[in-house]
């Protein structure tokens, strides 16, 4: 059994869209990490650190709870 | 994949087959009650993984040359940190069982079950930094 996913969603994949098909790449590297390290995130695998996820949401010049949402545990 | 990746199967699958070697010629040495280890055959296991490493790795640079080989980001730190503190439980584990040795086998039994420790410590390693790759954390 694998550790559960992340409870920490994210809507880069839609911001990315509507800037113009940004891409993965374009996105890493504007942040400062690898293309994997994107789509980990994006695919919830990963939660990025609060100085990257702030770095993302500056990137699409919105709120961090714009870009990121937490789903409180039931 | 990711470079880092590909760094960590040359790594485990040269530490693999180089100590898988070691220990065949060890387990013959035991057969035939002679001592092994130490000294000529530990060095010469360690530059054997050296030097294949070194020829993987330039081999890789050279068939991927488009890969990323910045510094490691937050995520790949990450799984490198998880990877050698699962190690270092492996190692301890090994040098426990190692130091208990003393009572039923020879020195040269004792010192060739560290350098197993060792090698199992770092291909947990390996294996656990390509399995946070793979899984994507």
């Amino acid at each position: 059994m694998g550790r559960p996913p992340t409870r920490v969603t994210n809507r880069i994949r839609v911001l990315r869209f509507e800037q113009g098909e940004m891409t993965q790449q374009q996105l890493a590297d504007a942040v400062g990490v690898t293309r994997q390290t994107i789509i980990a995130i994006e695919q919830g695998k990963y939660s990025p650190t609060l100085e990257a996820a702030f770095r993302i949401a500056q990137v699409f010049k919105a709120p961090l709870e714009a870009v990121f949402q937490y789903e409180a545990a039931e | 994949m990711a470079f880092r990746e590909k760094q960590a199967w040359i790594s485990m699958l040269t530490t693999l087959v180089v100590y898988a070697v070691y220990f065949f010629f060890f387990g013959r040495a035991l057969r035939h009650g002679e001592q092994f280890g130490m000294g000529g055959p530990v060095t010469l296991a360690i530059v054997a993984i050296v030097v294949l490493q070194i020829v993987l790795n330039i081999g890789a640079a050279i068939l991927w040359p488009h890969d990323q080989r910045g510094p490691m980001d937050e995520r790949e730190t990450e799984i490198h940190r998880r990877a050698t503190a699962g190690s270092f439980y492996a190692l301890t584990a090994g040098a426990v069982i190692a130091a208990g040795s003393v009572y039923f086998v020879d020195k040269w039994f004792m010192a060739n079950l560290i350098v197993g420790a060792l090698a199992v410590a770092q291909v947990g390693q390996y294996g656990a930094v390509i399995g946070g790759y793979r899984r994507g954390f």
